[in-house]
């Protein structure tokens, strides 16, 4: 019934390392620390260990029952809870990375009308990128897994330019160590986790990974290089603004480019906007690539038709979205489901796969 | 390809035309490179903004243009200098801005506020307070032939290597909104043809309380920054002029707490060459202690001095409490109210070795 | 696009016809020579009154020599009757006697001589005296090289394989040939080396030969673009080169090449984007210099590509960019020039195609001096006169330069033109417009195959191995193995030597 894609179109293991790596530096990393700091202050970055570790539990979870089931989420909800329910929770998955990339994608056009072009309207960024999206995504996993390959390998020149706000730093501001209640620490673990979200998509794309168990030590790695992208820029951005600077800071990697000076090109920001594009392109590419395959999974629609669907809701979704305040709501709805999902859900089925197979095998 | 596909290439640039940004290319806008703000009332400001003309050519020098107009925000100012300007108004280069003096100690809130808010502007601004109008410092002459706008600019960061703690546009916002220390600007004159730092303005808050001279903003340095090639003059106890050049110096600030009181300590390590001692034997063991102790004193009084009427003005720009607040013991209503009384200490330790071509 | 698909349905419809048309009745031996004779070059006679064979040849396409030395004396001296006789008695090895009349067409048309006795109509006797016209080997002008031989492929297909054999005398050398071309019936052989070559890419290329259905095929591009996995894509999909010695080289990796008569140009695959970057001369400069010539050329290619579109987008958006001491010069330039940047970024470097194009057209003498008319003349007047900002002259001038580097002549092609888009998005939103068509490019290029293989790779998918020859390359001893990309069956080149650790002593 759900049939496992062909060998060629399959990816190697280590891919795995960025695929889940790209999905989690999306946007968020140009403005997590000002969230994180208005809770925990400056002792935020434990909250960055913390959420990172229980997201390194998720992935063990999500592997033990991808594992087992070994197929997409789309399969193991129907082996589990039958076609019905099964295709219900499906689809809601489908939704939920569709909102994903809606978030992303939406988000990134903000970041683009404030800092560079205020004059153009969102409509024909949110065009261009969906556009481009689209070809990627009809190049199928492989074009995918490459753009979150290269995504990756383009955004790492960003961590250099680190080096110039260091030249600003002050060390002290990190002082003293541990200054945040556990309750405190534990809030801003939870919004942390949000930056972390986004390797729920594995399972979606679990079959197309050669080997599929083979890659869980990679998964781990790119949770782990993931957190530590996190760290290196939380550290960066403590030392250079001051904590209440800092609280006031929307956009503080953005801000933080502005100066750094290449010499030949000031106001590094304009670049950096413009690279940072190929690390929220994967984003979108793959959550409309699992959300398209899903739809084809769960219904008698082609991936390809049910991709240019999803690309037409994204667009007029994304134009209705106008104001700031309708952004922030849509990207802390989407987090909360997200959250729930991974902390509740994904335990729940674990369980639940166990005991079904368990009655089955009886 | 049928009509429709041909329709639809031909409609997309159509559209496309509608929803790209306003060039604003390079030689058709107005670069604004200084902005002056000046004081007129309670309520209203006069913004100034100098910029340049450069007419074609490779050899052509600059010319200046300078713009002024008032009003309650910058917003409003900036609309009424775009009335007067033959080209759009575009801020995205401004390299210095001046804040006159009376308008300092009447607040900068407004201006640090739009300054900030701004994405066009970067973060390596320097900012000044003036003695003189901000417009009559932008709207003259001095004797170099690069435009004012560079000139002005070129002076201050020169001073900021050398002379006057280092400070741009985002060390003066670490400071201002810090609950824990308070900024300062350098303060700048005219002189004749030239432009000349002379000093520190400092704040409380938004403010200006205080300034310094040039001299207590050397030792503000030693206090503030680790900096290297700086250069130090003392008088000895026998008259002579000796100058340490060459000059390395790294401050610490310890703060303790003992009983809920707090104690301060400033631990600052000074080195360098001593040069220019007519009449003395530099390589003498003895004349190079007499001029460490020397310099020593001097810092250690003036460095007192300095400190004592921050305390007494209640500002701390050299940041103490910063380095209070990273105690876990930090309290902020008990360092607030203790910061004026408090004991603050200066121990300078400077080491000397003989130098020049000569011996 | 759709025109085109009806249209080359037609013509393959057309084609199909008149081939069905021909075999629907026989064709007859004096059928044939009746049609050939009315070819004024033709020439057909009775060799004696009393002799029984008739002779037939083009005159155009047949040594004459050998037929005087070699095919009348013997004539005159047997006096046998039959084709048979004949064929024993005549001292040339390639001749056969052959029934069939269509391939006796084509031996006549391909520089045989046909021998036939009256009475027997249909049974022939072929004689192979071609007579072509070639020039002899020289040395390459497309990819030429400093150090390193000096030979390049010529027009004639079996020059070409003795250049190649020559190198690679190994009995596993296979040559695969095929006739392509409805009326140029062009001969194009595949050449791989059996066993270390991926038997499913020269089925795929034999496959993709056998269903070209197209009336000539005069040059090897013909057949690169035809066979090409994607064919809207303005990179090409197999290199072509000139270069004995780098076909050779490129089989012993485990590819493929294709050599196609009358063209001097062989193509290899499957291949990769970065192998279009590497000269064949790197092979013969130390490992260090040859990795750094092909990074600048890399650097080359990005500076190309990039800079005048950069140029576009940061002086119409980002002034804010530009540091303060450029300030000066950068406006001093463009000021009083009445075009837009983008204007005139498109007038230079349109300025520069046609140069480029007018250099190419023209005879080399004369080429050299239209280069010297438009570089100082040009150039200096369109500056002075003020129509142009010499900032950007310089750039142009040097992206042009840069984009020469590429080693593939094809190649060098696509770069100069995907430079346009690039243009005009940096026009529409500046960096991001840059971004947004470097990442659309980027979808192509991921996108893209060559011979089924991935074109991006050892980049993407990422082969660690691969990546000791292409962006850079490592010391021979290091490059131990094949590359993945060809799935070459045998992937060890060679067994290194154990290069032990010296652990002597300085002095020993």
């Amino acid at each position: 019934m759900f049939p496992l894609p062909k060998e060629d179109k399959k990816v190697s293991p280590y891919f795995v390392f960025y695929l889940i790596h790209a999905m989690q530096i999306g946007v968020g990393i140009l403005g997590f620390e000002r969230i994180i700091v208005q809770t925990a202050g400056y002792s935020a970055w434990i909250a960055i260990l913390t959420s990172g570790a229980s997201i390194i539990g998720l992935i063990w979870v999500s592997y033990r029952i991808l594992n087992k089931g070994n197929n997409d989420i789309v399969a193991i909800h129907a082996e589990i809870m039958g076609k019905w329910i099964g295709g219900f929770f499906s689809f809601l998955f489908l939704l939920y990375f569709f909102a994903f990339a809606l978030v992303v994608l939406r988000s990134y056009v903000e970041v683009l009308q404030v800092w560079v072009f205020p004059e153009v309207s969102e409509w024909i960024f949110v065009l261009i990128i969906i556009f481009l999206a689209y070809s990627y995504v009809t190049g199928g996993f492989r074009v995918v897994t490459g753009v979150s390959y290269l995504g990756i390998l383009y955004g790492l020149p960003l961590l250099l330019v680190k080096f110039y706000p260091l030249q600003y730093a002050d060390y002290g501001n990190l002082l003293p160590i541990l200054n945040a209640s556990p309750a405190e620490l534990f809030k801003a673990s939870k919004e942390m986790t949000l930056n972390f979200l986004g390797f729920e998509t594995l399972f979606m794309f679990y079959p197309f990974i050669k080997d599929g168990p083979k890659s869980e030590k990679w998964a781990y790695f790119g949770v782990l290089f993931s957190i530590f992208i996190y760290l290196l820029t939380a550290f960066v951005t403590f030392v250079y603004f001051n904590q209440e600077q800092l609280k006031g800071t929307i956009w503080a990697t953005l801000t933080l480019w502005k100066i750094v000076d290449l010499i030949i090109v000031e106001r590094f920001e304009y670049i950096g906007i413009s690279v940072w594009f190929f690390a929220i392109l994967p984003n979108i590419c793959i959550g409309l690539w699992c959300a398209s395959r899903g739809m084809n999974r769960l219904f008698p629609v082609s991936q390809r038709s049910a991709l240019r669907i999803f690309c037409l809701l994204l667009f007029f979704i994304s134009v209705l979205l106008t104001n700031r305040q309708q952004i922030d709501l849509l990207q802390k709805a989407v987090s909360q489901i997200g959250l729930y999902t991974i902390y509740f859900y994904l335990p729940c089925l674990l369980v639940l796969q166990y005991i079904i197979m368990k009655v089955k095998k009886a | 390809m049928n009509v429709k596909n041909y329709l639809c290439c031909s409609l997309i640039p159509i559209l496309l035309a509608g929803c790209t940004p306003s060039p604003k290319v390079l030689e058709d806008i107005q670069l604004v490179q200084t902005i002056g703000y000046d004081y007129v009332n309670g309520e209203e400001f006069e913004g100034t903004a100098g910029s340049s003309n450069i007419p074609p050519g490779e050899q052509s020098l600059p010319v200046n243009e300078v713009f002024t107009a008032t009003g309650k925000t910058s917003k409003r100012i900036r609309q009424k200098i775009q009335a007067e300007s033959a080209r759009p108004i575009v801020v995205g280069r401004v390299g210095l801005v001046i804040f006159n003096q009376e308008l300092a100690e009447n607040g900068i809130e407004i201006q640090i506020d739009s300054l900030q808010r701004n994405p066009s502007i970067g973060r390596k601004l320097l900012l000044v307070v003036s003695k003189e109008k901000a417009k009559d410092i932008i709207d003259s002459n001095y004797s170099q032939s690069d435009s004012v706008s560079q000139y002005l600019i070129d002076v201050v960061e020169q001073n900021l290597e050398q002379t006057i703690p280092k400070v741009n546009l985002h060390r003066f916002l670490v400071h201002y909104y810090s609950k824990d220390a308070d900024p300062f600007l350098p303060l700048i004159e005219k002189q004749g043809k030239h432009l000349k730092v002379s000093g520190l303005g400092i704040f409380k808050d938004n403010k200006l309380v205080d300034t310094i001279s040039f001299g207590d903003a050397y030792i503000f340095k030693i206090l503030y920054e680790k900096f290297r090639r700086g250069q130090f003059e003392v008088e000895l106890s026998g008259g002579e002029d000796v100058s340490l050049e060459n000059l390395s110096s790294k401050p610490k600030i310890m703060v303790d707490k003992r009983n809920g009181k707090y104690t301060a300590a400033f631990k600052v390590k000074v080195s360098g060459r001593a040069m220019e001692g007519v009449d003395l034997d530099l390589t003498d063991k003895k004349t190079i202690e007499r001029i460490e102790k020397a310099v020593e004193r001097e810092i250690t009084e003036r460095a007192e001095k300095m400190v004592k009427r921050f305390q007494e003005l209640n500002t701390d720009p050299l940041r103490i409490g910063e380095k209070a607040r990273q105690r876990s013991d930090f309290n902020r209503k008990e360092w607030k109210e203790q910061y004026s009384q408090m004991e603050i200490k200066i121990e300078a330790d400077v080491n000397a070795v003989q130098s020049g071509i000569i011996e | 696009m759709g025109f085109f698909k009806s249209k080359l349905k037609r013509f393959n419809r057309d084609n199909k016809q008149k081939r069905n048309g021909n075999s629907e009745h026989e064709l007859r031996i004096d059928e044939l020579l009746h049609r050939c004779k009315e070819s004024a070059d033709f020439v057909s006679y009775r060799y004696s009154e009393s002799s029984p064979f008739y002779i037939h040849y083009y005159q155009t396409i047949v040594d004459i020599n050998i037929l005087h030395q070699y095919v009348l004396p013997y004539i005159k001296e047997n006096e046998s009757k039959t084709l048979f006789d004949l064929q024993q008695a005549i001292p040339i090895d390639n001749t056969e006697i052959i029934d069939n009349v269509h391939e006796i067409r084509d031996k006549l048309l391909t520089g045989c001589v046909v021998i036939e006795v009256k009475g027997s109509l249909q049974e022939a006797l072929v004689i192979s005296a071609v007579s072509l016209e070639k020039r002899p080997v020289s040395m390459p002008e497309v990819e030429y090289s400093v150090v390193g031989p000096k030979e390049a492929f010529v027009e004639s297909i079996d020059a070409n394989i003795n250049l190649v054999r020559k190198r690679l005398p190994i009995p596993d050398l296979i040559v695969e040939e095929v006739k392509i071309g409805s009326l140029t019936k062009t001969r194009v052989a595949v050449i791989y080396i059996e066993g270390i070559t991926d038997k499913e890419n020269v089925n795929t290329i034999l496959q993709r030969l056998n269903e070209i259905q197209f009336d000539q095929i005069v040059d090897s591009s013909f057949i690169n673009q035809i066979i090409s996995d994607n064919h809207n894509s303005p990179f090409p999909h197999l290199i072509d080169t000139e270069r004995p010695d780098r076909v050779a080289s490129v089989l012993s990796e485990g590819k493929i090449t294709i050599i196609v008569d009358g063209s001097p140009h062989a193509l290899t695959g499957p291949t990769t984007l970065v192998e279009f970057f590497s000269a064949f001369e790197d092979y013969f400069l130390s490992w260090h210099i040859a990795s750094i010539f092909r990074l600048v050329r890399l650097f080359a290619v990005f500076f190309s590509v990039l800079s005048t579109s950069l140029y576009v987008a940061v002086l119409t958006y980002h002034y804010e960019m530009i540091p303060e001491n450029l300030l000066n010069p950068l406006i001093a330039s463009r000021s009083g020039i009445p075009f837009p940047p983008i204007l005139e970024a498109i007038i230079l470097e349109l300025t520069i195609e046609l140069l480029r194009e007018a250099g190419a057209r023209l005879p080399t003498k004369i080429g050299q001096t239209i280069g010297i008319v438009g570089g100082i003349v040009i150039g200096t007047a369109a500056v002075q006169a003020g129509l142009t900002s010499n900032v950007l002259l310089i750039i142009v001038a040097l992206a042009a330069l840069a984009s020469f580097t590429t080693p593939v002549y094809q190649m060098g092609n696509t770069i100069r033109l995907i430079r346009f888009p690039f243009l005009i998005t940096a026009q529409l939103w500046g960096l991001l417009g840059v971004t947004f068509c470097f990442s659309y490019i980027l979808s192509h290029l991921l996108k893209m195959t060559s011979l089924g293989r991935p074109y991006l790779a050892p980049v993407y998918p990422l082969r660690l191995d691969d990546l000791r020859d292409s962006l850079f390359r490592l010391p021979f001893f290091m490059q131990t193995k094949r590359p993945l990309q060809v799935r070459s069956p045998v992937r060890t080149r060679f067994q290194p030597k154990k290069h032990e650790k010296s652990k002597r002593d300085i002095e020993d």
